[in-house]
């Protein structure tokens, strides 16, 4: 069975003359979480809007279920469901509503979108907002409902930038077991993340970003064996790449 | 090294930069003239009507009544910005000139204000209160007093957040200042008064900014009702953008969307139809434009005029309601729907073609009132086949190619 996303050779920025990340390759299989680590400004989220196909990439391929963007632009991105770094949402829209629309984008039936529904917003204690507006919404619950959005949808693959940020702890516990569900029910989920802790525990493979390039990828125990740390964490081995000083 | 003051007047200066742009369009537009010949009328009656007032009637309680509200509300202007609660808040002791500057310019605004209150106030109080123009003058004088005396106190109440119960400490002492002038009282009861006025300075108000600190946050809130104000004002005669995205909740009338099946199809129907209803004024444009148009049909003689106005008020929608398709579209998650281009431009499409022709169908129906069939019947095909016309040939074509 073919990885549910593939990137292959990628290279790209937001202008051909600056490209910001280089010749990057990896997968992300069924079931499988993969955590994308690196500085501010490493190319984690320029990877991210490659993927989406927000940007274009200069060089190299993007693979979603087997199909690039170009070969069937809705059906590429009716497989992501994707949580942005900041949330992004349209004021004039109630809650329900952006609900209702991202549904109806991806095609949901109106009866799985209410039979979802009250579960989501019970789990991030967003059932009173439903009828509220962004505009009165803290930064975390605007970040909630970027989730909810997501998880609504329940695609193959989930895109996560940063999720934890303005999150309060119940809320980031709700998303820790969500995503725990949804990848034993089969998605892939690609996670760029700073909170190491969180992600050395949940994640079952890393890609840890320097400066536009791939420094290390692999599970915990294949980081710890090609550096030569046997007990390393995340953390330490993060901080050894971000440094700069690679003894192995 | 930039100095508070020199903070205080590059703000001052932006402001004043801005608020004489819309000032000019202002001056410029047809409001303008309605004032004139507003003041010039309104005098003439004005002056008739002071002429023929009887000893009855309570001026006093009306002018106190007046210039009590003119004098206890007291706005400052700070010009201070969110961000300053990040960057000056470690500047609070510095930030005192910065702040005086403030409330002196707010004393200046609205002794201008009292001024031209005073003066509009004139026919009335030299024909009830007293005749003597030097009394009048002596008036305005400590009337200007007592505004001093409330912007010093107003700007105490600021350091404390429970500031209710001195605002009306402030407002009976005003109140009770000018009432006391008006009804002429014995001078030493002013004078009484004024003692007072100094007390509550000295052992209240002024211990407030001692014993607390600023509260930055009622400060920017003031900062920023005033700013909307100003806009909201400016905004009757031109297009304000810091008010382009408002959003109205408008329940009731958003329901209409509820027309559309749930399903990929109505995405962006729902999404243009609520856009519509609810942000900026795009549904204010649709109602005012309607409203008239159907007025003026009524007013006018049974005829081709009708029709031209039908026309008329259907095609200046049209064109108002095309910059919706971007406005309060930028960043959101329709971004990365898996949704195809032009459903996008379907879904706009369907929305504003539905506007127009509820708009032709109500101006149609004005048409019919004057038991005009077969205009109305002209009307409705002139206009829904403009709306046809503008969305399907015009807006897509326009659209479509421009992404």
């Amino acid at each position: 069975m073919p990885a549910v996303l593939e990137v292959e050779g990628l290279s790209g920025g937001y202008s051909r003359r600056k490209e910001i990340i280089r010749d990057i390759s990896f997968t992300v299989n069924r079931g499988e979480l993969v955590g994308l680590v690196g500085l501010n400004g490493a190319g984690k989220s320029t990877t991210i809007k490659h993927i989406l196909g927000l940007l274009e990439p200069t060089k190299g391929t993007i693979k979603v279920e087997g199909l690039t963007i170009k070969e069937d632009m809705t059906r590429y991105r009716s497989h992501i469901g994707y949580i942005p770094e900041t949330p992004v949402l349209y004021e004039q829209l109630t809650l329900r509503e952006h609900l209702e629309m991202t549904a109806m984008a991806y095609g949901l039936d109106r009866g799985v979108f209410e039979e979802r529904l009250p579960g989501l917003l019970r789990r991030f204690d967003m059932e009173n907002r439903l009828n509220a507006f962004p505009g009165h919404f803290s930064k975390g619950m605007k970040q909630k409902a970027m989730i909810l959005s997501a998880f609504l949808v329940q695609p193959k693959l989930y895109v996560v930038d940063e999720p934890f940020v303005g999150l309060d702890p119940l809320a980031i516990q709700a998303f820790l077991e969500l995503m725990t569900e949804m990848k034993q029910n089969g998605a892939a989920i690609l996670m760029s993340t700073h909170i190491l802790s969180t992600a050395e525990q949940y994640c079952d493979r890393f890609i840890l970003l320097h400066e536009g390039r791939i420094a290390m990828q692999g599970s915990m125990e294949e980081l710890r064996r090609a550096s030569g740390r046997r007990y390393a964490s995340l953390h330490e081995l993060y901080v050894a790449v971000a440094r700069g000083e690679k003894p192995w | 090294m930039v100095t508070v003051e020199q903070l205080w007047r590059a703000r001052c200066g932006h402001f004043w930069k801005i608020a004489v742009r819309y000032l000019r369009l202002l001056a410029n537009s047809g409001f303008m003239f309605s004032l004139y010949i507003f003041i010039v009328a309104g005098g003439v009656y004005y002056q008739r009507w002071v002429k023929g007032l009887s000893d009855a009637f309570p001026a006093e309680w009306l002018l106190t009544a007046a210039f009590s509200i003119l004098i206890a509300r007291t706005p400052i202007r700070t010009f201070i910005q969110p961000a300053d609660l990040v960057f000056l808040l470690p500047l609070e002791r510095e930030m005192t000139r910065y702040f005086k500057r403030a409330v002196l310019y707010s004393a200046l605004v609205q002794s201008i204000a009292i001024l031209f209150a005073w003066a509009i106030a004139m026919p009335l109080f030299l024909q009830t209160v007293d005749r003597r123009p030097a009394v009048y003058a002596v008036v305005l004088f400590l009337l200007f007093m007592v505004k001093a005396w409330n912007l010093d106190a107003a700007w105490r109440e600021h350091y404390v957040t429970e500031s209710l119960p001195y605002k009306g400490l402030r407002v009976a002492v005003t109140a009770a200042f000018i009432g006391f002038l008006l009804f002429k009282a014995p001078w030493w009861t002013l004078c009484l008064i004024f003692l007072i006025m100094v007390a509550l300075s000295v052992f209240v108000y002024h211990p407030l900014s001692k014993k607390h600190l600023l509260k930055w946050e009622v400060l920017l809130e003031n900062e920023n009702r005033q700013l909307a104000r100003f806009f909201r004002f400016a905004n009757l005669i031109t297009d304000v953008p810091a008010l382009r995205n408002r959003v109205k909740p408008r329940r009731l009338l958003s329901m209409w969307t509820d027309v559309f099946p749930f399903g990929q199809a109505s995405v962006f129907r729902l999404f243009y139809a609520k856009t519509f209803v609810r942000l900026g004024d795009y549904f204010g444009i649709w109602f005012r434009l309607t409203a008239v148009g159907a007025i003026l049909i009524l007013l006018l003689p049974d005829g081709w005029p009708q029709l031209v106005v039908a026309f008329m008020a259907v095609y200046l929608t049209a064109v108002q309601l095309l910059p919706m398709w971007r406005n309060g579209w930028e960043d959101g998650p329709a971004l990365w729907f898996p949704t195809a281009p032009v459903l996008r431009l379907r879904g706009f499409l369907t929305v504003l073609s539905l506007i127009l022709v509820a708009q032709s169908v109500i101006l149609s129906a004005a048409v019919a009132v004057g038991r005009n069939g077969e205009a109305a019947g002209w009307a409705l095909l002139i206009c829904v086949g403009f709306s046809a016309a503008f969305t399907y040939g015009y807006a897509a074509r326009k659209l479509g190619t421009a992404g």
